[in-house]
């Protein structure tokens, strides 16, 4: 029983340190945090989307953590409102802010709202040391789970781009 | 040198990009559909069900088929429904996360006004009459429940006893009863006195010189008594004459009383509007709630400041200096075509909805509602949802005219309740919420009215219910006015209509009618029962006529004898007596 478990757990870390850079993990990882901690209906989570399809990332593991941190979100909201409040608040942005908000798609960007600035402001100060400790974190798996591999390919992200050209 | 991707490739991508495309137009519908459940929801406060959607982007139009809105009082009938509903969408402002619809049409729409779609399965809108009802005069029932036991009591009151002709005969039988007895002791003394003279008499005949002074005095005394014997008869002879007189004076007041009775009753007048609103109110409560709760519901559907943020929605909008809030939805022109049915009857509708938006308080214009109907029942109905400056200003004017009524029951069974047929109505409301005081009026006109009574309690007197079907029978229109007051809150009505004094004045007609044949009836009985009376003291007059003058006939008889056989030359005298001694008597 315990070895079913054993061995589940060690095809999932497989799949996700499979042919993927810890970077790459990492990367993925912080996108879909930041993703995950904000609300969706603004053309800033869209664009964070955009990008966890875009940038050469894990996209599995980016929409694991986007689903995991939408239930984490919500609790930060508190924290998040005043640290947007502050921003939105500074009185010489004020300007801006409004010349902003009056552009077409200013709307829809979201950035008005307390709760979608401060979480990605939140997530932009939190991004680099949670795709630091995270990169460790899968460098440390890939040296665990990578050994059982005998596949050159992995972690060898330029593969198909070198065998498509 | 690059190659150019062979057609398998472009045919792939070609097909791919197709079905990308579906998913994006099925997607989109769907998200068009919840979209708008979600904003007719947080607009109208009810779920809103949609049966189809679809959104043209080339066209630039949104298509919403089958639109329902459930009742919120009763879940399995629906307060309106609309077939199909398509907006044309302006471009521009979706860039600001607005939706503004230039113009749009609403067809197939159907809702009921004025008419209960599911009586049986409704019963909650039964409490809304009861609700309503309360909302008019208090004291109506009491007012009105007061003047029908007065008139009652003025129906069946018995003033016999106030006739003069009654009373004449009763104080003449008192009198009379007197003036027998007063007689009788009379005759009785006269008799006891006859007999004691004439006992008397035997006494001194047989005694002569021990009666000798009573013999002397004996004419004197006969003569007294004859003289009495002949007053009492004078007297017993005086009582016919005596009773012509009073029959005479009975009759003329009779003929008195006859033109008492002539006169009409004195009756209380009622408050003829307390009499409306006791008839009329459980008829104008079901109209007159539905209306309050349509103002109700507008006046809590449309707030009058900013909406309040959504306790789902995180964080907080700012708006800065310079920008401008703006509606999240506006429909500047609806076109409106369907059906309505009212009070049971289906009316085709025409009109348009104009300035229509799920925040009024951030637009400058008021909403407006205009619906037209042609045809027998015409109709016109202008209404304006204003929250401009944050101030709740509504009103709404409906004219309709051959409104068809169906067949009501007014008033109550326990008391005077009329069955009114089916009739022809011209209703006209107006009415304003200024924040939330509510004003206004509703006029009704009913035509081709047909009213039956059906009285009860002391009203139920054929007589005095034919008097009030013929007096009623000719009200053909009747009008009726209820004045709105008070708040939304805690509405107050006032009604007025001419049913009402129409209704006093037949009641009171029909009463004047009974009160006078229960009066006449009463004379008739009074008169018999006096005849009676009179008779009874003729007779007894009569009999103690006879009575005394054959008992006095016989006295008399019996003392003239006395008085023919007392003859001085057999009477012993002193005199004599002395005259026959012996001249040496001793006594001499």
């Amino acid at each position: 029983m315990l070895s079913d478990v054993i061995a589940l757990v060690r095809g999932i870390a497989r799949s996700l340190v499979a042919r993927t850079s810890p970077a790459q993990l990492a990367l993925g990882f912080t996108l879909g945090m930041i993703l995950g901690a904000m609300p969706k209906t603004n053309l800033i989570a869209l664009a964070l989307c955009v990008a966890i399809f875009s940038l050469r990332c894990n996209r599995a593991l980016g929409l694991v953590a986007a689903v995991a941190f939408s239930f984490l979100g919500t609790s930060l909201d508190p924290f998040t409102h005043k640290v947007g409040l502050a921003v939105l608040s500074i009185h010489s942005l004020q300007a801006s802010y409004a010349w902003m908000l009056n552009m077409p798609f200013g709307a829809w960007v979201g950035f008005n709202n307390t709760v979608v600035l401060g979480t990605f402001l939140l997530g932009l100060y939190v991004a680099y040391p949670v795709f630091w400790l995270s990169r460790l974190f899968f460098s440390v798996l890939r040296s665990v789970f990578g050994r059982d591999t005998d596949d050159p390919a992995v972690f060898d992200d330029d593969l198909e781009l070198r065998i498509a050209a | 040198m690059r190659r150019s991707p062979r057609w398998q490739t472009w045919t792939i991508r070609l097909l791919i990009a197709g079905v990308v495309a579906l998913a994006a137009q099925l997607g989109l519908d769907v998200a068009v559909r919840s979209y708008a459940v979600r904003s007719a929801k947080a607009a109208f406060g009810a779920g809103v069900e949609v049966g189809h959607s679809h959104l043209s982007l080339v066209n630039r139009k949104i298509r919403l088929d089958g639109l329902q809105v459930p009742n919120p009082c009763d879940q399995a009938s629906h307060l309106l429904s609309v077939d199909q509903c398509e907006l044309e969408l302006a471009t521009r402002p979706l860039l600001f996360k607005q939706v503004v619809v230039n113009r749009g049409r609403l067809s197939g729409l159907r809702f009921v006004a004025f008419g209960d779609p599911h009586p049986e399965s409704s019963p909650d809108n039964s409490a809304v009459p009861t609700v309503a009802a309360s909302w008019f005069h208090d004291d109506a029932d009491a007012v009105t429940n007061s003047w029908f036991t007065h008139l009652a009591g003025r129906l069946n009151q018995d003033v016999s006893g106030e006739f003069e002709s009654v009373q004449k005969t009763e104080a003449f039988c008192a009198s009379w009863a007197e003036q027998s007895a007063t007689l009788e002791a009379q005759g009785a003394d006269l008799s006891r006195e006859a007999a004691s003279l004439r006992q008397g008499c035997e006494a001194a005949q047989a005694n002569p010189l021990r009666g000798g002074t009573f013999l002397s005095d004996l004419p004197l005394k006969l003569s007294a008594l004859q003289k009495r014997f002949a007053d009492f008869n004078a007297d017993l002879d005086k009582l016919p004459d005596q009773l012509e007189a009073e029959r005479r004076a009975i009759v003329a007041a009779r003929r008195h009383d006859e033109q008492l009775a002539a006169r009409p009753l004195q009756l209380e007048s009622t408050e003829t509007d307390a009499l409306s609103t006791y008839l009329l109110r459980d008829a104008a409560s079901k109209p007159v709630g539905d209306l309050v709760t349509l103002l109700k519901w507008i006046h809590e559907t449309v707030p009058a400041d900013a909406p309040k943020k959504s306790s789902a929605r995180r964080g907080e909008d700012i708006l800065f200096a310079g920008c401008q809030d703006r509606s999240n939805i506006i429909i500047r022109a609806l076109e409106l075509e369907g059906t309505a049915t009212i009070v049971n009857r289906a009316v085709e509708l025409r009109g348009a909805m104009s300035n229509f938006t799920t925040t009024p308080a951030l637009l400058n214009d008021p909403m407006r509602l205009r619906l037209q109907a042609v045809g027998p029942m015409p109709i016109e109905l202008q209404a304006v949802i204003d929250r401009t400056h944050g101030v709740v200003h509504d009103s709404v004017v409906l004219d309709c005219q051959g409104l068809l009524i169906p067949a009501a029951e007014l008033g109550s069974p326990d008391g005077v309740a009329l069955s009114l047929a089916p009739s022809t109505c011209s209703l006209s409301v107006s009415v304003a919420v200024d924040g939330d005081k509510l004003n206004g009026e509703i006029q009704m006109v009913h035509q081709n009215v047909h009213l039956v009574p059906a009285a009860g309690g002391g009203f139920s007197d054929p007589s005095i219910a034919a008097t009030l079907e013929e007096s009623l029978g000719h009200v053909e229109s009747f009008a009726t006015r209820v004045t709105l007051g008070g708040t939304l809150a805690e509405p107050k009505c006032t009604l007025w209509s001419n049913l009402g004094s129409a209704t006093a004045e037949a009641m009171e007609r029909a009463t004047q009618r009974a009160g006078s044949q229960h009066t006449r009836a009463l004379m008739v009985t009074a008169g018999r029962r006096g005849d009676e009376q009179l008779t009874v003291v003729e007779r007894q007059m009569t009999e103690q006529q006879a009575k005394w003058k054959t008992s006095f006939a016989a006295v008399s008889a019996e003392l003239q004898t006395v008085a023919t056989e007392d003859k001085p030359s057999n009477r012993l005298s002193p005199d004599r007596l002395g005259r026959r001694l012996p001249n040496n008597s001793l006594f001499r």
